[in-house]
């Protein structure tokens, strides 16, 4: 009769983030390329690690948007992915800020929003998880609700 | 600039990195062990809330359901109760006509006189007592 699987809206901001993080991380890989800030404040190892971090973080976001089975793996999923895509975003702010100084302001600030929006967005999963093993009346319920009338 | 990556940061930088990594990476794999661990607490409630949802969605359906069964039930028996009565009816109509017939011709009969109209009147008085 009707769709009781729905669940909230797609955030456009994440998706799009999340996208563009899988396909720089997939475009630097096939290339072979590093941007010089990431070459020159991080060792070796954690190059490595950032850009693979990169393809695993923006596949797995979607992945745990896009998860089929229970809402609550789906959100976990989508949790770790975004903590970590705050994470990496963050070091690249940072490798920019210490790299370029003055001349990155725009750069730097910019990709900064990623990581705040980032951190927001796991503080809501988090809530949101809490509510599913507690509440009845959260957000979380509510929303499934929501999404179904 | 990227065939001659010399001039490296400072060295607290590339530390600050690194532990950032590190702890993103920590704090990523600790929210999904959390999760993948208390799934089952997430199942039940996750389920509860499908089904208050679920049944604050059906119950109005439900309770319009019974209200339109028992009307439907209702108006079924009425529909019974006025059948019986139109066959009763019919069956009354069938007779009146053919008594109605039966005088009209006992009128209009070439030979007819008020004696035997009034015999055919009286035998078809007694038709209706029959039945």
């Amino acid at each position: 009769m009707v769709n009781l699987r729905a669940r909230a809206k797609p955030q456009p901001f994440e998706v799009t983030a999340l996208v563009a993080t899988s396909i720089c991380g997939i475009l630097l890989l096939a290339l072979d390329a590093r941007p010089p800030s990431v070459q020159m404040s991080m060792p070796e190892p954690v190059q490595v690690g950032w850009e693979v971090a990169l393809v695993i973080v923006g596949l797995g976001g979607l992945l745990g948007i896009l998860w089929p089975g229970q809402l609550s793996t789906g959100l976990g999923i989508e949790l770790a992915s975004v903590l970590v895509l705050g994470t990496i975003t963050g070091m690249y702010a940072v490798a920019l800020v210490a790299v370029a100084g003055q001349q990155g302001v725009v750069a730097a600030s910019l990709i900064a929003a990623v990581p705040a929006g980032s951190f927001w967005r796991a503080a809501q999963i988090m809530i949101d998880l809490r509510c599913l093993a507690k509440g009845h009346q959260c957000s979380t319920h509510r929303r499934v609700v929501g999404g179904v009338t | 600039m990227i065939s001659a990556p010399a001039p490296e940061a400072p060295h607290w930088v590339q530390v600050l990195l690194s532990l950032l990594g590190v702890l993103g990476g920590t704090t990523g794999l600790a929210a999904i062990a959390t999760v993948v661990a208390q799934r089952g607490k997430f199942k039940a409630d996750a389920a509860d809330t499908l089904t208050e949802a679920a049944l604050t969605l059906v119950q109005p359906l439900q309770m319009r359901i019974t209200e339109l069964e028992s009307e439907a039930l209702s108006a079924r028996s009425e529909l019974g109760l006025l059948r019986e009565q139109v066959n009763q009816l019919q069956f009354l109509v069938r007779a009146l006509s053919r008594t109605l017939d039966r005088w009209r011709a006992a009128v209009h009969a070439p030979d007819a006189t008020l004696r035997k109209i009034r015999t055919v009147v009286a035998e078809s008085e007694r038709l209706p007592e029959n039945h």
